[in-house]
């Protein structure tokens, strides 16, 4: 012990300093870092009961190995379809909001972010009714019954309508505000400089603004691929007969079949990361540019579609807006709009039997008492979001100052984005493994365990808008400046770089706030018996309480459109 | 061949009116340059006339073609970006055949022609380069071969020269001209640099607050500045106030104040006018003392500055001003600090104007 006083006694702030990095670091460890990848070492270690269970087992033999080829051979074909349509109308959006002054511009912006606060199970029931029943499209257009069933199919693609639609929905707004970005940071000057040397504006977009902007494009398509393979809120509202991978987890988990879930669970990691990974890396290195090359095409094509997008140019300039603004009508603005319509109808009794037990308030009061299991999920849902946000600030603001400071920071960065491409309820499953009872027997499945599992997830989205926020506010330089004046480094962390921060990090508040209260894949498996507002909607549909679950989804949605004024205010 | 001509073209951005009531007529081969600090709408010109910005109200006309409302790509115009915005994600070449290739023009015609242009800026060899990879006068180069290899008779420079050094900007700005004049272009060239403007101009716009406040020749401006701005903006100027007092038939007898009696070949004026006298260090001669007379000021030098092949003094006067006067340095007669002298005005070089309403300091600020 002398030693180690000497230690402090002799350099004290140097001492301050390492023990700050070394409990950050730890924390970030055990928070964070393990639970992520505690899932493949699982199925690793365990590899020979898995095999038993999956390949070998003596009473099915290998169906568990064939359900888990169908959910995943399933999941990401729903998903690149659904990255594809999001590419398509995601981009156009994209360049309109950074490139055109408009009247209600604003008001675009807000719905297009909409899908990213909005409780994902809500905004699956959203979509439900709005397609399938009577108080939907089918009752607006005139008909008796929903415009189609539950379990309409896209021809040729074979993927379930609605499924589809709620996950363009959900993962459009992360295209399009990623590709937003980037264009709006490639200087204005390249499509000017084209368009002097006669290009016209398509064959500029296409020549200059997207190679410049790809960055975006392929870390957006990222995103909305993880998000959409890991959806799990929505889809199981809209689901039917149909499982993506995401929901087998969750009902596995349920029916205690550990062995399958984890080892799907370790499948839908490995390739989501063998397939983002390649991305991310030629994201990082400085050859992005290089590496792409213009497809060569023949002369005589070459000039066909220079003509073709002169012509464009000019008359079809309109056509792209209005399909991109088509696009977020149908998946976002009317379903969020129907629920909301279709409250008055139902509250006292079903506008179309006239049943006071299918109405809301007997729903909610009646012998069904969803009222009471709906407070119960809401102080449940708040404090689990609280707790984990507040746990996940304390834990990203060291993070983002380390990250920013240490050479080992670029490392920790990459690290924090595999939480983000984990599919949540693999996640679940993971932090369950771990911390439970089958793991290390430290937290049974309840509200803890629901607040570890939303930490994960919960400090990438902090971390990066504070770290967004540092380097867009020249903090550095102030930094130094404030060093010369004989600010010590404490001093200038709180006076000069937390303020500086400050609004990064309520960002990224906000947002993990929303994430957290609207998760549902990961909840599920870890929630145990304190319910969330999310899940308890989904249990309400699959007991078919339709008008409890849309008191709940109206109710969630008013909550997200509030914190949607909160996150603009703060982001300002 | 490309005359340009505006004709009342007004530009609005919101309440800020950037470019007010401009007519402006720029000849075949001519070199004209718009000058002017910032924010004095010389690139809103050059943008209006590119096609990059749409005028409010007046026509623009290039080559006798109402071009007023035609986008940039179809006007034919040739535009280097005061950053050069060459695209980062093309080479050297793709930046210098992109103008033909997205006109669809052949591809013997689009190789053709960028190689000779990149030849003609001593770019060839480097054609693999990517932007990032070349210098400031390299990428400077760059964006005059691709603006060029477009095919255009009618170039326009925004600050061309403006992200270089200062050496490399006086080696670029002759090289330009020397290319301009080869390839017999119209070139209109928008800077903030006087000296560079002085230099490489056959005609320079000054601007001010959206408007045209002289047009000439460089000669022209410096010799015959028609308002207080020009004499200040344009070289240097001394600047006396005055009351005429006499008139005759050539001439304009201004008592400066303090008694100063100055004799000036300048006509318009009458007695009892307030004038403003400009005239330019160069243009004054510094004498052994002898006294005041008419165009001869007593006073005391203040402060001596050794510049070169020049040499500046600045004189209080009896009146209290301080004027500057400036001296070849092969002058045989020095003078020290602190030394009496007389400064000799030549009546030639005395530009007279009415003094300004809005104060002299306000008429001449540079903003």
């Amino acid at each position: 012990m002398e030693t180690w006083l000497t230690v402090v006694k002799a350099e004290p702030r140097r001492w301050l300093n390492s023990l700050a990095l070394y409990s950050s670091l730890t924390a970030f460890m055990f928070l964070v870092l393990l639970p992520t990848i505690f899932l493949i070492s699982f199925t690793f270690t365990r590899w020979n009961e898995i095999y038993m269970e999956i390949f070998a087992n003596p009473l099915i033999g290998n169906e568990h190995w064939i359900q888990i080829q169908k959910v995943l051979l399933f999941s990401f074909k729903l998903s690149a379809l659904t990255v594809l349509f999001d590419l398509i109308f995601g981009i156009p959006l994209a360049y309109t909001l950074s490139r055109k002054r408009f009247a209600g511009k604003s008001l675009l912006e807000d719905v297009v972010t909409l899908p990213l606060v909005i409780p994902t199970s809500g905004f699956g029931f959203a979509t439900l009714i709005t397609w399938t029943t009577v108080a939907g499209l089918g009752g607006f257009l005139g008909l008796g019954s929903g415009l189609i069933h539950l379990g309409f199919m896209i021809p040729v693609v074979k993927i379930p309508f609605l499924m589809f639609m709620v996950h363009i929905g959900l993962t459009l707004p992360y295209v399009v505000l990623t590709v937003k970005a980037k264009m709006e940071e490639v200087n204005p000057v390249y499509e000017t400089a084209s368009r002097t040397l006669g290009a016209p504006s398509y064959t500029t977009f296409r020549k200059v603004l997207l190679p410049l902007a790809l960055p975006g494009i392929f870390s957006g398509s990222v995103l909305a691929f993880a998000r959409s393979l890991g959806e799990t809120g929505a889809t199981m509202v809209v689901s039917g007969i149909y499982s993506t991978a995401s929901i087998a987890i969750v009902r596995w988990v349920f029916e205690f079949k550990f062995a399958a879930a984890s080892f799907l669970g370790c499948l839908l990691i490995l390739v989501a990361w063998a397939l983002i990974l390649p991305v991310e890396l030629l994201m990082g290195s400085r050859l992005r540019f290089r590496g792409f090359k213009e497809l060569e095409l023949g002369s005589g094509i070459r000039r066909v579609v220079f003509r073709l997008e002169r012509t464009f140019s000019k008359k079809l300039s309109v056509v792209k807006d209005v399909a991109s603004l088509s696009i977020l009508v149908i998946t976002v603005i009317i379903p969020v709009l129907v629920v909301l319509n279709s409250i008055i109808p139902y509250w006292s009794r079903d506008p179309y039997t006239g049943k006071a037990a299918g109405g809301i308030l007997y729903q909610l009061f009646g012998p069904p008492n969803y009222f009471k299991s709906l407070v119960r999920a809401t102080v449940t849902s708040f404090t689990v979001a609280s707790t984990a946000t507040y746990i996940s600030v304390c834990l990203a603001i060291p993070l983002a100052f380390i990250i920013k400071k240490h050479r080992f920071g670029g490392l920790i960065r990459s690290i924090l984005k595999i939480p983000l491409i984990v599919p949540t309820s693999a996640l679940g499953l993971s932090v369950l493994l771990l911390w439970g009872p089958s793991g290390l027997n430290l937290l049974n499945p309840g509200v803890w365990l629901t607040i570890l599992t939303h930490v994960v997830f919960s400090v990438p989205v902090i971390v990066e808008p504070t770290i967004a926020a540092y380097e867009g506010s020249q903090i550095a330089l102030f930094e130094e400046s404030a060093r010369t004046l004989g600010a010590t480094s404490y001093d200038v962390a709180e006076t000069i770089s937390l303020p500086l921060v400050k609004r990064g990090v309520l960002a990224g508040a906000v947002l993990s706030f929303t994430h957290s209260l609207g998760e549902t894949g990961a909840t599920f498996i870890v929630m145990g018996k304190d319910i969330t507002v999310p899940t308890l909607v989904v249990n309400m549909v699959e007991a078919l309480a339709i008008p409890a679950a849309l008191f709940s989804s109206a109710y969630l949605i008013g909550v997200s459109l509030v914190l949607l004024v909160v996150f603009k205010w703060i982001s300002k | 061949m490309p005359d340009v001509e505006l004709i009342d073209v007004t530009k609005r951005y919101g309440k800020v009116v950037a470019v007010d009531r401009i007519s402006l007529t720029v000849k075949n081969r001519e070199y004209v340059t718009l000058l002017g600090a910032s924010g004095c709408g010389k690139t809103t010109t050059l943008r209006l006339i590119a096609g990059l910005a749409e005028p409010d109200e007046g026509r623009i006309l290039i080559d006798g073609r109402d071009v007023t409302k035609v986008p940039p790509d179809d006007r034919g115009v040739g535009f280097v970006f005061q950053n050069y915005a060459l695209f980062p994600h093309m080479d050297l070449w793709g930046n210098t055949t992109y103008g033909p290739t997205v006109k669809g023009w052949s591809e013997e015609d689009t190789e053709k022609l960028a190689k000779q242009m990149l030849e003609m800026v001593r770019l060839s060899g480097r054609e693999d380069a990517y932007p990032d990879e070349l210098s400031g006068g390299m990428q400077q180069r760059a964006a005059l071969a691709r603006a060029l290899s477009a095919g255009t008779q009618l170039l326009l420079l925004d600050e061309p020269l403006g992200a270089l050094d200062a050496k490399l900007r006086v080696i670029l700005r002759y090289e330009l001209r020397r290319l301009v004049e080869d390839l017999g272009l119209t070139a209109i060239h928008v800077t903030h640099d006087q000296e560079e403007a002085m230099t490489i101009s056959d005609k320079i716009v000054v601007m001010r607050r959206g408007r045209i406040e002289q047009i000439g020749s460089p000669e022209d401006l410096y010799l015959h500045p028609k308002t207080p701005y020009i004499a200040n903006f344009i070289g240097e100027a001394n600047f006396l106030d005055g009351v005429v007092v006499n008139v005759g038939r050539r001439k304009t007898f201004v008592e400066v104040h303090g008694g100063l009696m100055v004799m000036a070949e300048a006509v318009g004026f009458k007695i009892g006018d307030r004038v403003a006298l400009a005239i330019r260090p160069e243009f004054m001669k510094l004498e052994k003392y002898s006294g005041s007379d008419v165009n001869v000021m007593a006073g005391e030098v203040e402060r001596v500055r050794f510049t070169g092949g020049i040499t500046r003094f600045e004189v209080r006067l009896i009146n209290d001003d301080l004027i500057a006067v400036r001296t070849p340095i092969e002058s045989k007669v020095r003078f020290r600090l602190g030394e009496k002298v007389s400064v000799k005005l030549n009546p030639k070089r005395i530009h007279v104007y009415l003094y300004p309403k809005e104060g002299l300091m306000e008429a001449i600020k540079v903003e």
